[in-house]
């Protein structure tokens, strides 16, 4: 029984011995992997926040053999999404920076319908074509950005931002609108903003994204605007 | 130059796998005007010949079911079936139905609108064209 017993203590003390190396490198190799990743997520930051979208719609000559009651339909407002994602952003030269952003957004819009057609005898004020107003997308976006000269910039920065992005609707379009293959893919706007950075502890900031492409297809000329605001954080301070 | 070459193609294949959406538009509208139509009592409001429109607002009025079986009935009796085409440019609307003394009652008509509410329907007969204004109530 005692030799068993010792048998088992030089067994587990091999074990040891034959997993030790294995473990100091797989320990070194975690640590690596967090070093590289902390370098790495220095200029990486991570930011969320809600957007307030409309879409407004002039649609030209289109014709379809369905007709949207506008009273249900035109609001004339902006309506609240979410978006995520992370921005990769260069270093601070004289002031001056640029962003690439990658964003996942949920839209919500509101719809500004500029004609209506009329369907006499009936009453009311119709469209041929209603707009989806809920969609997936994802935002790249290149952005410019330049330190403002207001209060103590070494404490607080604002920043004005500047640049194109691209989104790309990820959600399918309604079956209303897939009938006659109304929407694009992919959406050209403007951006413009200002971000207001706190000891680089964190960053609020305020876009607004203009439509330059349409959104649908011709006739119907769609331009998409939309107001973001959210929090950019390092990812670092994640990691 | 592989890593560089993958890279491409999987950004290819994703541009492509977001472009190629699958098209099938016809079945989506007869989906829609089906979806729009069935299920729903039309009552007849207006109809219009040669820009003659008579009113039957506020009156006892014709009206049709739709049934999202594909079995429809109308204020006159007549029951049986419809169905949503489009051969041409045009949405047609065939009903295969039958009267109540069991004369076969089939009829073809052009879908010129369809909405939630608002359904526009029209025939020729003897080169004069009868549009037929219908509503949800």
């Amino acid at each position: 029984m005692k030799a068993l017993k010792l048998q088992w203590r030089q067994l587990f003390i091999l074990l040891m011995i034959a997993i030790t190396p294995q473990f100091l490198a797989a320990q070194s190799f975690f640590t690596k992997s967090k070093t590289f990743l902390q370098s790495k997520a220095n200029g990486i930051y991570l930011f969320a926040g809600m957007d307030l979208a409309k879409q407004n719609i002039a649609t030209g000559n289109y014709s379809s053999a369905f007709n949207y009651n506008l009273s249900n339909y035109n609001n004339n407002a902006f309506k609240p999404g979410f978006f995520a994602g992370l921005s990769a952003q260069t270093g601070n030269k004289k002031n001056h920076s640029y962003s690439f952003d990658f964003g996942v957004h949920r839209m919500s819009t509101g719809t500004n319908y500029k004609e209506s057609v009329a369907l006499q005898p009936f009453l009311g004020s119709y469209s041929n074509f209603k707009a989806d107003n809920v969609f997936w997308m994802l935002n790249t976006a290149v952005h410019y950005k330049t330190v403002l000269n207001i209060s103590d910039t070494s404490k607080f920065k604002f920043r004005l931002v500047l640049g194109p992005s691209i989104d790309t609707r990820l959600s399918k379009s309604s079956e209303d609108n897939m009938a006659h293959s109304n929407y694009h893919r992919f959406v050209l706007r403007g951006d413009i903003g200002l971000e207001f950075t706190n000891r680089n502890y964190y960053t609020f900031f305020l876009h607004y994204k203009q439509g330059i492409s349409s959104f649908t297809a011709a006739p119907i000329n769609t331009t998409l605007n939309s107001f973001d605001f959210g929090m950019l954080v390092k990812a670092s301070d994640f990691f | 130059m592989k890593i560089k070459n993958n890279y491409f193609t999987i950004a290819f294949l994703f541009i492509t796998g977001l472009s190629a959406c699958s098209k099938n538009e016809t079945a989506a509208e007869l989906n829609v005007t089906k979806g729009m139509l069935s299920d729903k009592t039309w009552y007849l409001d207006y109809s219009v010949t040669n820009n003659v429109t008579k009113s039957y607002v506020g009156q006892t009025t014709y009206f049709i079911n739709f049934l999202k079986n594909g079995q429809t009935k109308d204020s006159d009796g007549i029951i049986g079936y419809y169905a949503i085409q489009k051969p041409t440019n045009i949405l047609q609307l065939y009903v295969n139905a039958s009267t109540i003394s069991g004369a076969p009652a089939n009829y073809t008509y052009a879908i010129e609108s369809v909405g939630v509410q608002n359904l526009i329907l029209s025939y020729t007969k003897n080169g004069a064209k009868t549009q037929l204004y219908y509503s949800t109530k």
